[in-house]
């Protein structure tokens, strides 16, 4: 793996380092003459097997011919040359005896980059420099020079009084000069590394020493180069990006987070790793590709709400650049509303929470929208059949750049489609836009201003308009020091707005708007104090306002009367402290605590119940104001959170870890799916913060040097004063929630299983997980339950879950996806006995959830076509062809029950009860790899 | 405030075009069969009142099942009790001149089943009556699933007068009485020849009272002032015999009590929700009755105190629209009449307008057999 080769091969010269592990030299292998006649490919498996030689190829590149041999026994590279110069091929050996297979001189220009993938062969970057002077990041250029060179950091002078130093440096693309954030600088004698922060910012302190560093990122080949560490220094990186990747759906938590971080219960998604990924109504959506990861479930397709492990869908916390969305959901929960193609990546959390993190028990959904290219202007935009989207980006001089993307929906033709004219005349519109600025003033600095906006409407003639609205804007300031120290301070602005007329019953209808504001401030400071310990420490405060509104009627002949909801606000900060220990080699502790506080403030007028007694209208003793400013009740609670991570060889690791967490907001809602018409609310003098603590443990491994990854996890879940609601509760008109509020205790266990292939021409992953969710509501006091105090499951509670995802490269043009989705079926309430009351036929209902609906199970399949791969074009254009839904399996959303004539008659709806084609096209200004 | 409801719509905006509703029967989902269900009120009303006891049936197999043989009782609280006497199966009534409800007192119900578990209401407080102040109708069109036309019909509101207290529940028992006529008179009957019948329409008009099936409710809590307005309750569509001659509606308004209003109102927000993409769970309801040895058996129905305010309206058939019910068709083919088995004679026999013999089956005839009785109710007021 140290040795360096080099292919020299014509102008444009490029270095390769072979990082390959093939044995020793092959040259003098003399393959039989049972090799003649096979075709290429064959003729090379073959050799690969009997030899252990190493081939790289380009596969789509290689010509259709049938080896043909001379007779006398030659070596491999003089039987390959022979019958592939003439078709314009070189075949080289290199020190190691692996055999490379080229365009003659074309390299630079042809060989896809796959072709080294798998043997992790690497490139520099032409302009990588290396410093040996006092300015360190002014390097010598090594451009032209082709012999492979450890790159010597400082000087001896310099570290002379010191062991250790630190290397620091920015990690960029080649292609486009972004940051590449979260990109892990490894090294390898000492199984140790680092990750990029949002600058693309890396820094490591190590003994003085040579060390072998790779270098590696999502979206970038991984880059192995060798340092000479005498005092600190700096070594700037340029990755080159996976162009021709066949790996387009690796969600990583990639090799090094899955074995060697602490991190657990933590996945990434960047928007291009799921190009291919299966569409329904051709919308790419990259939240919903979390539905697909292990641990994650839905009540049922069509809803945008995330169950994950075991929790209510409102324990999950979804910002984007800061930015909380308190409404995830399009058009009712079918489309997330986030625009993929503005987003560069998100981060799910749901095992350890980093301490950073804080205000909801199951899980942060961090999304990243992308920065904007800085080295010139581009566009792509996105046509399907629902919506059609445009996102442009570039430099704004040279130290900013920008990003703008837009989404609309163009449906209200479909629905002109339909016959039934209450349909047809009804108006259905969704847009949604991003905006995002960065400069760097110095390298020191950077400022990042982001907006982001989302609207609905949906207009159903006769029955009602509903409109809704994300708003919200960050601005954030990142300072870097040049010794491991960095500084954020972030200013948040988020607002939701609800609103709705509703004429269904004339003589009720009835107009409100609802609205929600989030005013956030946070600071965080974090530095590596010495090479085993990194400090993070923080604080954040957010102000909550919530405008219930007022309910009016909506038309002359209502009988509504107006009711007015106090407004209601909160203040919850927290402070935070954290440490990552690496205690030795092998075992690297981390974890940190949070003190959390909330008040909840005046004006407001509080009612007083009777001691342990419900909390009903006939038991209000009395009523006490509060005016403003006066803090009505205020709860303190502190979060733990410990993780640890064992090194079990070089491959294997296992983690545990604890976490609680505090949340102070949850959503009112009483349905079996969260509706969009459910609201937030704030815990207040009588509904108390929800409490969660977790447990996991989890093994991690990495078969056959990274070939396969397995991983599997752990949990046991517990929430205390989960918020419940009582039967028949109604929230919209509720001038007291606390009557229709219930608390009680969430216990959730689950185990997970996750097997990914990363790379080859197939990769994809595989998971199982089985769960189980139970809540019970059983207050002794008061005499308050649900379910008649039994415990039930939850609604989300989905015991086996099954998910295939798989992607297979055809050639470089066309590439074909699918995945397989099972799960054992929600649980319901079926009625199951019947009686009479005045001659009416009444249904009696079983517990709460006694029964299944029927198991869940969808095939999705989509087939990517990439447009010519003419490197001078003016735009590239790729058609995905998707069928959602491929056996047309009528999943049931739901079974209800119907008397009629007499007669009870069950149904089953189904929402994709057939397969949905769709085909989406999307471009975007220059060839495929820009 | 029914929010969901409005979402299934959506649903088909969006998926129109897949999604799909489709029978569909769960395995054997029987369970919590054998309940003791509890069915009555009293009321302001004079008596006699009565409750019916019953048992839970199960799904695949819905039936009324009487439960007879328990001792009903009925206390005040003042302390006076009566022992109900059960006049059929299941069916348990107070005396004529027994107990009499009145507003302010509150009421029990006790049942002593004959396996000697006790069952107790506590007690529940008659609430005051709130006046109806006036009933209608109006024809009306409404749209219509199964028709590609809309179905004419009177459309019945309701006006309550004003609640002095802030908020009423009220829960409206509907019975309807309607007048109808059999297809066919009876002239002549036939068993081998033919004899004239005497009197051709004596089983030709009948009148039929019944419930109406459907739950009407509503509450005062949200308005302001406190009065129900133009609320409408039951629909009278043309699509049967209701309409054909006179119909009487009698709207019975019960004031009852929150708790009772709460139990009818799940009942009535489960079926009207399901179905729907946005429901919410759908759970068991159990009334006010309870087991006092075993605080957890479950028990169905409520028995209530209500405030009742009646009024009565008729309606003559409206005219200028289309009826849609089947009539029987008159056969003239002598050859089938002659094949009728004389175990079977004597067949009713009418006349076509040209004078030809025509039969039909028995209730074309008898108006009784679908229901009616020949005898006019004594309330009944004819029309025009």
């Amino acid at each position: 793996m140290r040795f360096f080769i080099q292919i020299g091969l014509l102008t444009g010269c490029i270095l390769m380092f072979s990082v390959a592990w093939s044995q020793t030299g092959q040259n003098g292998v003399k393959p039989g003459s049972e090799y003649d006649g096979l075709p290429i490919t064959e003729f090379l498996d073959k050799a690969e097997k009997e030899y252990g030689v190493s081939f790289y190829y380009d596969v789509d590149a290689l010509p259709d011919i049938e080896i043909r041999m001379s007779g006398d026994a030659q070596t491999l590279k003089t039987i390959l040359n022979a019958n592939l110069n003439r078709n314009g091929f070189d075949v080289s050996v290199d020190a190691n005896g692996n055999i490379f297979i080229l365009k003659s001189g074309k390299i630079k220009t042809s060989i896809s980059n796959e072709v080294f993938k798998e043997r992790q062969i690497i490139r520099p970057a032409q302009e990588k420099t290396v410093s040996e002077e006092e300015k360190p990041d002014e390097f010598a250029e090594t451009e032209k020079e082709y012999v492979s060179k450890t790159y010597t950091i400082g000087n001896k002078k310099e570290g002379a009084k010191r062991s250790k130093a630190t290397l620091s440096g920015y990690i960029t693309s080649v292609e486009n000069n972004e940051p590449l954030i979260n990109a892990t600088i490894y090294v390898q004698e000492l199984q140790k590394g680092t990750t990029t922060n949002e600058n693309g910012h890396y820094s490591i302190t190590l003994k003085k020493g040579n060390y072998t560093l790779i270098a590696k990122s999502v979206e970038t080949k991984e880059e192995k180069f060798r340092i000479n560490l005498l005092s600190d220094g700096k070594l700037d990186l340029k990755l080159e990006p996976q162009l021709f990747m066949l790996n387009e759906i690796v969600i990583s938590s990639e090799k090094y987070h899955n074995v060697k971080g602490t991190q657990m219960g933590f996945e990434k998604i960047s928007t291009r790793e799921i190009k291919e990924l299966p569409m329904v109504l051709g919308e790419r959506d990259i939240i919903k590709v979390a539905h697909l990861l292990p641990g994650v479930l839905s009540v049922a397709e069509g809803s945008a709400s995330f169950n994950v492990r075991g929790s209510p869908a409102d324990q999950n916390l979804f910002f984007i650049n800061n930015v909380p969305v308190y409404n995830t959901s399009h058009f009712l929960g079918f489309f997330s509303s986030f625009n993929s193609n503005a987003i560069e990546e998100f981060t799910m959390y749901k095992g350890n929470i980093p301490v950073n993190y804080g205000g909801r028990l199951s899980s942060f959904f961090d999304i990243k929208a992308n920065e904007g290219k800085q080295d010139r202007f581009s566009a792509r935009g996105e046509i399907s059949p629902i919506t059609s989207g445009a996102v442009v980006e570039g430099p704004i001089g040279e130290k900013a750049n920008y990003m703008a993307g837009l989404r609309t929906t163009y449906s209200d033709w479909v629905l002109g489609l339909v016959e039934n004219p209450d349909i047809r005349d009804s108006e259905a519109d969704f847009a949604d836009f991003i905006g995002n600025f960065t400069i760097r003033p110095d390298e020191k600095n950077k400022l990042n201003l982001f907006a982001y906006h989302s609207y609905d409407h949906l207009d159903l003639v006769e029955l009602a308009k509903t409109n809704y609205k994300n708003t919200g804007a960050s601005l954030s300031w990142d300072h870097f020091w040049n010794n491991n120290k960095k500084l954020n301070v972030s200013l948040i602005y988020g607002n939701y707005q609800f609103g709705q007329e509703n004429s269904e019953l004339d003589l009720a209808a009835y107009k409100h708007a609802y609205e929600l504001d989030h005013l956030e401030l946070k600071a965080s400071y974090s530095w590596k104090i010495s090479e085993q310990h990194d400090i993070e420490v923080g604080v954040n405060s957010i102000f909550y306002r919530l405008d219930k509104g007022d309910i009016l009627p909506l038309t002359e002949t209502s009988l509504i009367s107006k009711r007015t909801f106090e407004k209601e606000r909160g203040v919850e900060s927290a402070i935070y402290l954290g440490d990552s220990w690496d205690v030795s080699d092998k075992l690297e502790l981390s974890g940190g605590v949070r003190f959390n506080t909330y008040s909840y403030l005046g004006p407001k007028t509080v009612m007083n119940y009777f001691e342990n007694a419900p909390k009903i209208k006939s038991n209000i003793t009395d009523t006490t104001y509060y005016s403003s400013g006066d803090i009505i009740k205020t709860y303190n609670g502190m979060d733990y959170r410990i993780a640890a991570k064992l090194l079990l060889g070089k491959s294997s690791s296992v983690k545990a870890g604890y976490n609680r967490l505090h949340q102070y907001i949850f959503l009112l809602t009483n349905t079996v799916s969260v509706s969009p018409s459910d609201l937030w609310k704030l815990s207040d003098y009588h509904i108390k913060p929800m409490t969660g603590d977790q447990y996991s443990v989890g093994f991690y491994t990495d078969i056959w040097g990274g070939f396969l990854e397995v991983s599997m996890e752990a949990y046991y879940k517990k929430v205390k004063d989960l918020v419940e609601y009582k039967d028949g509760a109604e929230f919209l008109i509720n001038q007291l929630p606390e009557t229709d509020i219930v608390q009680g205790k969430l216990d959730a266990y689950g185990i997970e299983l996750m097997i990914r292939k990363p790379y080859g021409r197939l990769n994809g992953w595989m998971n199982y997980t089985y769960s189980d969710a139970t809540i019970e509501v059983e207050n002794e006091i008061t005499g308050e339950e649900n379910n008649f105090g039994m415990p039930y499951p939850a609604n989300y509670d989905r015991p086996h879950a099954f998910n295939l995802v798989a992607n297979y490269k055809i050639s470089k043009r066309f590439n074909i996806s699918g995945a397989v989705v099972y799960a054992t079926g929600r649980p319901i309430t079926y009625p199951t006995s019947v009686y009479y009351q005045d001659g009416i036929e009444i249904l009696n209902y079983s517990l709460r959830n006694e029964y299944r609906l029927p198991d869940y199970f969808r095939i999705d399949l989509s087939i990517k076509i990439e447009g010519n791969l003419l490197a001078k074009k003016l735009a590239h254009g790729t058609f995905i062809l998707s069928v959602y839904n491929l056996t047309g399996r009528k999943n049931a959303y739901s079974v209800y029950f119907k008397t009629e004539d007499n007669k009870i008659n069950g149904y089953k709806l189904s929402i994709f009860g057939a397969p949905i084609p769709s085909i989406t096209y999307s471009f975007k200004l220059g060839n495929y790899a820009d | 405030m029914r929010t969901k409801k409005i979402i299934i719509p959506a649903l088909i905006i969006l998926a129109g075009i897949t999604a799909c509703i489709d029978e569909y029967w769960p395995g054997d989902i029987t369970k919590y069969e054998d309940l003791l269900v509890v069915d009555g009120y009293i009321s302001n009303e004079p008596g006699p009142y009565t409750v019916k006891l019953s048992i839970s049936a199960g799904i695949n197999d819905p039936r009324y099942l009487p439960l007879g043989g328990a001792e009903v009782r009925i206390t005040d609280d003042n302390g006076y009790n009566e022992l109900l006497t059960e006049i059929e199966d299941g069916t348990y009534k107070t005396a004529d001149d027994g107990i009499q409800g009145e507003a302010g007192t509150s009421y029990k119900l006790t049942i002593i089943r004959p396996d000697e578990r006790v069952y107790e209401s506590g007690f529940q407080m008659l609430r005051h009556p709130l006046a109806i102040d006036s009933l209608y109708a109006k024809l009306e069109f409404h749209p219509s699933e199964e028709h590609a036309y809309n179905l004419a019909g009177y459309q019945f509101y309701i006006t309550t007068e004003n609640a002095e207290h802030d908020s009423s529940y009220l829960f409206w028992d509907l019975i309807e009485t309607y007048q109808y006529n059999a297809d066919f008179t009876i002239e002549y009957l036939y068993d081998g020849g033919y004899t004239r019948f005497p009197k051709p329409d004596s089983l030709f008009t009948c009148w039929r009272t019944g419930n109406i099936e459907n739950m009407f409710l509503y509450t005062t809590e949200n308005l302001s002032p406190p009065q129900i307005k133009n609320f409408p309750i039951n629909f009278v569509s043309t699509q049967t015999k209701r309409l054909s001659i006179r119909y009487s509606m009698l709207a019975k308004q019960l004031s009852i009590s929150k708790k009772a209003y709460d139990y009818w109102n799940n009942i009535n927000e489960i079926i009207d929700d399901q179905g729907s993409l946005y429901t919410s769970q759908p759970f068991q309801i159990r009334g006010n009755i309870k087991n006092i040895n075993d605080e957890n058996e479950p028990v169905l129905g409520f028995f209530m105190a209500a405030g009742v305010d009646s009024k009565r309206i008729y309606m003559d058939r409206p005219d200028g629209v289309d009826f849609h019910y089947g009539e029987c068709y008159a056969d003239t083919d002598p050859r089938y009449l002659e094949a009728i088995p004389p175990g079977l004679w004597p067949v009713y026999v009418t006349t076509t307008e040209s004078g030809m013999y025509a039969y039909g089956a028995e209730t074309c005839f008898d108006c009784r057999l679908v229901g009616g009785t020949i005898n006019k109710p004594d309330f009944w007021i004819d029309g025009n």
